[in-house]
């Protein structure tokens, strides 16, 4: 048998670490760190490095694999606002460990009906991000520090209180919070995020009129607007609002349930419950469909795991239909479409697929037929007939003329299809299925660099591009092209888009590379749309849900 | 004048990820290493009037984890999988080095920095540290023999290395 000679200290370390190494390489391992310092800082760099590897991929593959997602485990998980990638496994963990240290070193009783004297603790922060700015009587506070009933100002970045009952509060700055109890607060100004586990349900939040938000075992947000207006979205579970009356007797109001919103005025006292708007986020990294709010709060995730007996694998564009249901494609798996209904469980597998193609976008023809494009393997658009993808427009589409990316899709208001090459940097104008030639080439109908995602909305098309240090939504029918929310850059390289959705005149675009989804205004103005803990890792095709079910 | 409960909560809280790293590095395996931790960790707790800076908390677990890691080794049947006790003290400076260094940090480099490999490195990298593949089972993966993988593995952690400490020291220079 031959032993390696020589080999190179990360050759060494890897093996040490793994427990293969042979006697000659930890002899020649030890000889090297015994002799060189410089080895030996090489050594423990290597050692910190893999762990944080192995905490950070372990994490996104088990994520990957499972049908639980990482952010709604029972766990409490603390997020952290710089990276999300962190691995949140590694981080409960930190958590069992601290919280088990923190409630052996407290003597206080977790009896959330004791009332606890001001100096108890009745919490701890549990985290701050890096640009978190307490201020007031909460000013000097520390990551890990025990806090007693009293206010936390938060003037900016954002914050995590864990109560004693194990409730978890995720604080948005500006922010303004009282701890009333080991499972109460208050909030003054400001929003918040809560997650309350089975064990801490009656976690109550109070509100300025006196108004109560008690949990029944959820996910809430509770955003206070400056006009008066309490926002309480329940994102799982459910929620019971208490207001009391002029004769100080409560008033029960209806529950609040996942995908609802409630309005409470703090001034007329009306309670109005909302049914909302949702968009959905294909994540190809993580095999998962994710589910955010028209403001962009995390909503969980809607698809993940395994669907018709396979695991959802890069899932990308989705489509629609008038009765609700929806079309995703699958780039692997075969390449299958399926129906999904409201609630991401799969009503059919629409096509099975085929492994020579990849669907990537979706859109639903005037025949109610199924359209994709396959823009990576085959480069073209194929039609769903009897459960099998047939070519609807070949790759070579018109003498000398081919396909060479075909990243968007749809049809606009006259039934023609529209498709967006973005190698080619053109949008392309195709026959529709109920004309006399279906998939005939009609012609160009814009020229802009690297156009993709598609939108028609009612007679306007526009398309997202990204010109030269550039990067949003152009209008390219009816008139001249023009910008209709365009972000201009000068100091970096454009978003790479991936996926749109219209918002209120605004794009929500998804930018695979730098794993965000982000909101460009008609001014061109650039916000992050997504928060909360999602754990985006390749956000592609985007789907705007109309809502799923009426008010109470 | 003893440390507080808080020091000790933060120090677990940031600390966990380069004391395992430590734990592992003298003994390698996980679920010893995992072991190891909270037994480190609950035993501070019980001696916290006994540490009396944040310096001394992160001295006093690493050695009290290199205690433990030691007597798991010895119960262990004192497998071969050892550094020499001369080198673990030598290196005891270079982990004293790091101890300002959030793990957090570094995984955001470490994403950065694992885009820039080729698919082929960044695949051998994810097979070793997402799917924990080692030994045979990591040279199959890839159709290699064990020797040859670990060779490119190590070319693919070098880079990733080098690419990790030039992006530190454009952060501390810009």
């Amino acid at each position: 048998m031959t032993e390696p000679v020589n080999m190179t200290l990360e050759y060494l370390v890897d093996r040490h670490l793994d427990g293969q190494s042979t006697p000659a390489e930890r002899d020649q391992l030890n000889a090297m760190l015994h002799d060189d310092s410089a080895a030996r800082d090489q050594f423990v760099r290597f050692c910190i490095e893999g762990r944080v590897l192995r905490e950070s991929l372990s994490a996104a593959a088990t994520a990957q694999r499972s049908k639980l997602n990482l952010d709604m485990d029972t766990t409490p998980t603390l997020r952290r606002s710089r990276s999300v990638w962190y691995s949140a496994a590694a981080i409960a963990a930190a958590m069992i460990i601290a919280v088990t240290a923190w409630l052996l070193l407290d003597a206080g009783s977790k009896d959330s009906n004791v009332k606890p004297a001001p100096t108890t603790a009745v919490a701890m922060l549990s985290d701050a991000s890096a640009d978190a700015v307490f201020a007031g009587r909460s000013a000097t506070v520390r990551l890990g520090q025990e806090l007693p009933i009293g206010p936390i100002q938060l003037t900016a970045g954002t914050s995590q209180v864990m109560f004693k009952s194990g409730a978890v509060v995720d604080l948005i700055g500006p922010c303004s919070f009282e701890l009333i109890g080991p499972n109460q607060g208050r909030l003054l100004a400001g929003r918040l995020e809560a997650y309350v586990r089975e064990e801490a349900a009656g976690f109550s939040v109070e509100l300025p009129d006196g108004s109560r938000v008690v949990d029944l075992g959820t996910r809430f947000s509770i955003v206070l607007t400056g006009d008066g207006i309490a926002e309480v979205r329940v994102v799982e579970g459910a929620v019971a609002l208490h207001r009391e009356s002029s004769g100080r007797s409560a008033i029960n109001l209806p529950q609040v349930k996942a995908g609802q919103l409630a309005r409470l005025s703090m001034n007329s006292r009306q309670v109005e419950i909302l049914a909302l708007s949702r968009v959905l986020v294909s994540d190809s990294e993580t095999g998962r469909v994710m589910a955010f709010g028209e403001d962009g709060m995390y909503c969980g995730a809607f698809v993940e795991g395994d669907l018709a007996g396979r695991p959802l694998s890069k899932p990308g564009g989705m489509a629609q239909r008038t009765d609700g249901m929806i079309y995703l494609a699958e780039a692997e798996s075969n390449g299958r479409i399926l129906l999904l209904n409201s609630q991401g469980r799969v009503a059919e597998v629409v096509c099975a697929g085929d492994p020579q193609i990849k669907p990537d976008a979706v859109a639903i023809g005037p025949d109610d037929r199924v359209y994709f494009t396959d823009a990576f393997d085959s480069q073209q658009v194929y039609r769903v007939e009897d459960g099998a993808a047939r070519v609807f427009i070949p790759k070579t589409y018109a003498p000398s003329q081919k396909l060479e990316l075909p990243r968007g899709l749809a049809f606009d208001a006259s039934g023609a299809l529209l498709v967006s090459d973005r190698e080619r940097s053109m949008v392309l104008k195709f026959e529709g299925p109920q004309s006399t030639q279906p998939g005939r080439f009609v012609g160009i109908v814009a020229r802009l660099n690297k156009p993709q995602g598609l939108v028609v909305d009612h007679d306007r098309v526009l398309v997202t591009a990204n010109p030269s240090r550039q990067t949003g939504l152009w209008l390219i029918s009816p008139g001249p092209v023009r910008p209709a929310a365009v972000y201009t850059d000068s100091s970096s390289s454009p978003f790479l888009i991936d996926g749109i959705v219209l918002i209120d005149g605004s794009a929500v675009i998804s930018d695979w590379r730098s794993r965000r989804l982000i909101r460009i205004d008609p001014n061109g103005q650039i916000s992050d749309f997504a928060h909360g803990g999602h754990g985006l890792e390749g956000p592609t095709h985007l789907l705007r849900l109309d809502p799923i079910s009426k008010s109470d | 004048m003893p440390i507080d409960h808080d020091i000790l909560v933060q120090t677990l809280l940031r600390d966990r990820t380069k004391l395992l790293a430590y734990i592992l590095a003298i003994l390698p395996d996980e679920h010893v290493a995992e072991d190891i931790l909270q037994e480190v960790s609950l035993a501070a707790v019980r001696k916290l009037d006994e540490i009396d800076s944040a310096e001394h908390l992160l001295l006093w677990l690493r050695r009290a984890a290199r205690f433990e890691a030691l007597a798991q080794h010895r119960k262990r049947g004192n497998s071969p999988h050892m550094l020499d006790a001369q080198v673990l003290d030598a290196l005891e400076s270079h982990w004293k080095r790091y101890d300002a260094e959030r793990a957090v940090d570094w995984a955001d480099t470490l994403r950065h920095c694992l885009s820039k490999l080729t698919p082929y490195a960044r695949k051998l990298i994810e097979l070793r540290f997402a799917q924990g593949l080692t030994g045979e089972a990591l040279a199959s993966a890839i159709n290699r023999k064990p020797q040859a993988a670990y060779i490119a593995l190590s070319r693919a952690r070098r880079a990733l290395s080098d690419c990790l400490r030039r992006e530190h020291s454009r952060d501390a220079t810009s």
